[in-house]
């Protein structure tokens, strides 16, 4: 187990109220904490709620019951469909945090320079995103959150939207990023390859309502051997806890 | 590394001034060409219409800060679900049925033509901009909140942006009907402005009433040229 933690979530659960129907419950008594620095992975069937345990880690969401307790300062997030500005241009979107911290215009301009030659931006800073391919556009997202410095990094379905190859880019560069910085990243996906290729641990959670089934410590050395008997053993053992 | 703002880029082509500068002169060589063929004074035209666009402009500006004022605070959320059937009842009053409660405070005055087309040009802005806020992505939303878009900074940097397009078209349609809204009222009531002058020309004279037209044509055509055209264009930019 990791020695400090960073998030601990503990009984968590989350309903909602709709006009006309009965409270449903979208995640059920959920706990589980992640460690400073941990690759964290969450899976589970599409529509789970996985999306909404996110938000709620995000304080994007209140939850309905149960603690969160969160030992970061700085948390950023990269969405499913990238959920960049699209009046900005690349070098504005990846500033938008820090602007919004306030920070002076030449400290900006040294990190989004910084960040857009990390994340391989390089030329593209004042085009706008309708001029960006879909993994572009995901770069700059990816960018933004970084620029931030955060400490808590949450990914949803941040591959999702991608093409493979494009995705298998982006997965590599991510983990380069990662070992570079050592922040924690908390990353929901439905792909349970992407899940083992990444994460430390792997959070499976069932359908709605969501609890966490099983939780995977995946001790394979990195880079990971995606066509190892050892990692297609871990993709059977998750497949099996999986309800579609 | 440049990071200039590209913001009002759209304004700078050569071309764009040449037409601007051409569409600007038209309707000044317009009446002061009507002045030496005709009996109609130059003078009495242009003034009749820098008043009528004074009127118009002073009443977009409030409408426009009203309209962006209204939606942010009570145009989402919880307030939202209140108040925006209420813009939609007040929305269909007729304008002119106001006419006799804005005349009855004011009188047939300036601040009482400001405040009538005022009371049509808010409601398409507004309108547009909530439909803005409506119909934005939610994750969108969620990325502006997480980057540390609240209060203030959220109205400047996200919720303004996002509604750009929406009100530039608002804007458009608000304006035509802020002119039908100031002419009326001039013919209507009021001794000055180029409701006025056209009324009182038709009276008199077919010619100054066919130039008194014209005169007025041009400069609407000018404005949505000079103004509005590059605004839309800059405002696809917008869009994803």
């Amino acid at each position: 187990m990791p020695n400090e933690t960073v998030l601990k979530i503990e009984d968590l659960s989350y309903r909602v109220k709709e006009e006309n129907r009965k409270d449903f419950e979208i995640l059920k008594n959920i706990s589980f904490d992640v460690g400073k620095g941990e690759f964290l992975s969450i899976v589970g069937p599409s529509g789970c709620g996985k999306s909404t345990l996110l938000r709620i880690i995000s304080g994007l969401l209140k939850p309905t019951h149960g603690r969160l307790e969160i030992n970061v300062k700085k948390m950023a997030m990269v969405f499913q469909n990238f959920a960049i500005f699209p009046w900005l241009t690349v070098s504005e979107n990846i500033e938008f945090g820090l602007k919004m911290a306030g920070m002076p215009t030449k400290q900006r301009r040294m990190i989004v320079d910084e960040k857009v030659a990390e994340v391989g931006l390089a030329g593209f800073e004042k085009k706008l995103p309708k001029e960006l391919s879909g993994g572009m556009r995901q770069r700059v997202g990816l960018a933004r959150a970084l620029a931030v410095s955060p400490e808590l990094l949450l990914m949803d379905e941040p591959f999702s939207s991608l093409d493979t190859f494009t995705a298998q880019k982006l997965r590599t560069d991510l983990l380069n990023i990662w070992e570079k910085y050592g922040m924690t990243i908390v990353m929901v996906t439905h792909l349970i390859e992407e899940a083992l290729q990444m994460s430390d641990r792997v959070v499976v959670v069932s359908k709605r309502p969501s609890s966490v089934k099983q939780i995977h410590e995946i001790n394979l050395t990195r880079p990971r051997d995606m066509r190892s008997e050892h990692f297609f053993s871990f993709i059977d053992k998750i497949s099996a806890e999986i309800e579609i | 590394m440049v990071h200039s703002s590209h913001g009002f880029r759209v304004y700078k082509k050569r071309a764009h001034v040449l037409i601007a500068f051409g569409v600007i002169i038209l309707p000044i060589v317009f009446i002061l060409l009507i002045g030496r063929v005709s009996q109609v004074s130059s003078a009495a035209l242009a003034i009749g219409l820098g008043l009528s666009l004074y009127r118009l402009l002073v009443a977009y500006i409030i409408s426009l800060v009203a309209a962006i004022i209204l939606a942010v605070l009570l145009g989402h959320g919880k307030v939202g679900d209140f108040f925006v059937p209420v813009f939609d009842l007040l929305q269909n009053l007729p304008s002119f049925a106001l006419i006799p409660i804005f005349v009855l405070a004011f009188g047939y005055t300036n601040q009482m033509a400001i405040l009538f087309a005022t009371s049509s040009i808010l409601w398409p802005i507004l309108f547009s901009i909530l439909s803005a806020f409506r119909t934005a992505k939610s994750d969108l939303n969620e990325a502006a909140t997480v980057f540390g878009a609240v209060g203030a900074k959220r109205v400047f940097n996200y919720l303004i942006p996002l509604s750009f397009p929406a009100i530039i078209t608002g804007s458009i349609v608000g304006i035509s009907i802020g002119w039908e809204a100031i002419i009326g009222i001039e013919i209507i009531g009021l001794s000055n402005g180029i409701g006025a002058f056209l009324n009182s020309a038709a009276g008199v004279n077919k010619g100054t009433l066919i130039f008194g037209v014209v005169a007025l044509l041009l400069l609407v055509f000018s404005i949505n040229k000079l103004i509005w055209m590059p605004l839309l264009k800059k405002s696809q930019n917008y869009a994803e």
